[in-house]
């Protein structure tokens, strides 16, 4: 469904990605790792053209075999079909359904029965619906930070994307709320393809199928998580993993 | 052997500057809350003098619309109905302007225009009022006497000319209000496949919504007490307002007023008790703001 070709990155002339090939499998978790500056972020960003206006992007990104970085290419549905979830929670300034409802609102979306159904269904996959379930109406900054995160989780899911992309999306909760968000997310995999990148080596042991290793802008190995902890092929990569490097 | 009672309880360098600190600051505060009182308590006793010692009723003070001290009466009514007209037409047409110089400065034009446009505002916000004066009574009012006729002197300058004063204060203002919202808002709404134009409209300006309203009443307390560039550019006729005629403010009748009358004869309460309406209009706009920035929070 999502493949990268030959994808190389530049911010203002210096290159943080370099030929990157790789196709995240469907219906699977694939962990972004490497230490900071590595280019993982860089990477997952410009899956939804996130990095538009800031970073150059040279080679193809193809969703459905359609190149998203096509100057004709709606940038609005590309980003509706592959949502995001960023590091800090970032509740709206509104009710906890506006919040979850938002992205079909901006569709125009006016259908009272359809939002209010997207609204428990998104929130029951976020695992968040029964801790909000008789407060929709209250401001959704009042939640705690955990909860503030299966909220951008549920809102990103409410216009039924196909593919989630998280940018470390449990550094700033605590341990708690990261195993809640980290089995919301091992439950999403059935319906959803989820890239999240990550810091946390036990994280992406955890919840991912597949793992990427980014050196230096470089993918140095991609591999089922399994394999690539237990016995990586690279010399690289094995040193990340024990800590001589990173 | 240190004696240990005597250096632990014992007077220090530090313990004396404190003390002398906290004195400094102290007297400074008394100060001001002395100052205020003060001027309360006088405005209170002089603004009081028209209805317990003239004998004028406070509703006639207020209701009335007759303003001739010659005469013995005083009604302020159409000097109140001018001052808050025009401060409402200044503050109205100001926000949409000003909003829209926030909005284009801070989330649309590249960031090196905000370096370029912030301390031109901050110039304008700067400016004394009577050049803004100046300016309304060359520019300003010759344009209105084109346009509606009549002497161009009135309500129509006064409103345009505070416009032109208060709209660097409400745009700077809204300008901090806009970047005061988190950038993650504005990336969050982007990811959800949010356009620029319904990121500003449904998260950056309800998110600075309390910036913005206090930004618009901070910008309407100048307007109400400006005094002198009003003055220059309203005609100064204190009779109800018109679209034509000249008209005067309740800042502009006290500028022309205080040097022409006698201490302590009714006229001269009279302007004092005009000050007063203004001091309670200013707290009034003060409460506004304390209100809003309360609700923020």
């Amino acid at each position: 469904m999502l493949e990268v070709e030959n994808l190389t990155i530049t911010y203002s002339e210096h290159p943080v990605l370099k030929g990157i090939e790789m196709a995240f499998p469907d219906h699977q978790i694939t962990a972004l790792i490497g230490a900071s500056g590595s280019g993982k972020s860089t990477l997952l960003r410009s899956l939804n053209r996130m990095n538009d206006g800031i970073a150059s992007v040279d080679g193809h990104i193809n969703f459905h075999g359609v190149d998203i970085n096509q100057p004709n290419a709606n940038v609005y549905r590309i980003r509706q079909a592959i949502g995001m979830v960023f590091q800090q929670p970032t509740p709206f300034p509104m009710s906890i359904y506006e919040n979850v409802v938002y992205g079909l609102r901006l569709r125009g979306e006016k259908n009272r029965q359809l939002l209010d159904q997207r609204v428990e269904e998104s929130l029951r996959q976020a695992a968040l619906w029964n801790e909000v379930k008789d407060r929709l109406k209250s401001p959704a900054q009042a939640l705690s930070g955990g909860q503030q995160q299966r909220l951008c989780i549920a809102r990103t899911l409410a216009t039924k994307p196909e593919i989630i992309l998280l940018d470390e999306p449990t550094s700033a909760l605590d341990p708690i709320s990261t195993s809640q968000i980290e089995a919301t997310l091992v439950d999403l995999k059935q319906n959803y393809t989820i890239i999240i990148v990550t810091h946390n080596m036990q994280q992406a042991s955890r919840i991912s199928d597949w793992t990427a290793y980014f050196e230096q802008g470089q993918l140095i190995e991609f591999q089922p998580t399994e394999k690539l902890f237990l016995n990586p092929k690279e010399q690289q990569t094995a040193d990340y993993l024990s800590g001589k490097f990173g | 052997m240190k004696n240990w009672e005597k250096y632990l309880m014992g007077p220090s360098k530090e313990r004396t500057q404190e003390r002398v600190g906290r004195g400094i600051t102290g007297l400074s505060i008394l100060m001001i809350g002395l100052l205020v009182g003060i001027i309360l308590l006088f405005l209170v006793g002089k603004g009081s003098q028209l209805f317990l010692k003239d004998g004028v009723s406070f509703q006639e003070f207020i209701f009335k619309t007759v303003w001739a001290p010659g005469n013995e009466v005083y009604g302020a009514a159409s000097m109140i109905i001018t001052s808050l007209l025009v401060t409402m037409v200044a503050g109205l047409i100001a926000l949409p302007f000003a909003l829209a110089v926030g909005v284009a400065v801070t989330e649309i034009l590249p960031p090196i225009t905000k370096k370029i446009i912030q301390p031109i505002i901050e110039l304008l916000v700067g400016i004394p009022s009577v050049v803004y004066g100046l300016i309304g009574l060359t520019v300003v009012v010759p344009i209105v006497r084109q346009l509606v006729g009549g002497t161009g002197f009135g309500i129509i300058a006064a409103s345009v000319v505070l416009f032109l004063m208060i709209m660097p204060t409400i745009t700077s203002m809204i300008i901090d209000a806009f970047q005061a919202v988190d950038q993650d808002q504005r990336r969050a709404s982007a990811g959800l496949g949010a356009t620029r134009w319904q990121t500003i409209t449904r998260i950056v300006i309800p998110a600075a919504k309390g910036g913005i309203l206090t930004a618009l009443i901070f910008g309407m307390a100048r307007a109400f007490g400006e005094a002198l560039a009003v003055q220059m550019v309203i005609g100064n006729a204190a009779i109800m307002p018109s679209i034509q005629g000249s008209a005067a403010t309740i800042t502009s009748v006290l500028t022309t007023g205080m040097g022409n009358t006698i201490l302590g004869t009714p006229a001269n309460d009279a302007l004092w008790s005009l000050a007063l309406i203004l001091l309670g209009m200013s707290l009034v706009f003060n409460l506004l703001m304390h209100f809003v920035t309360r609700k923020e929070a």
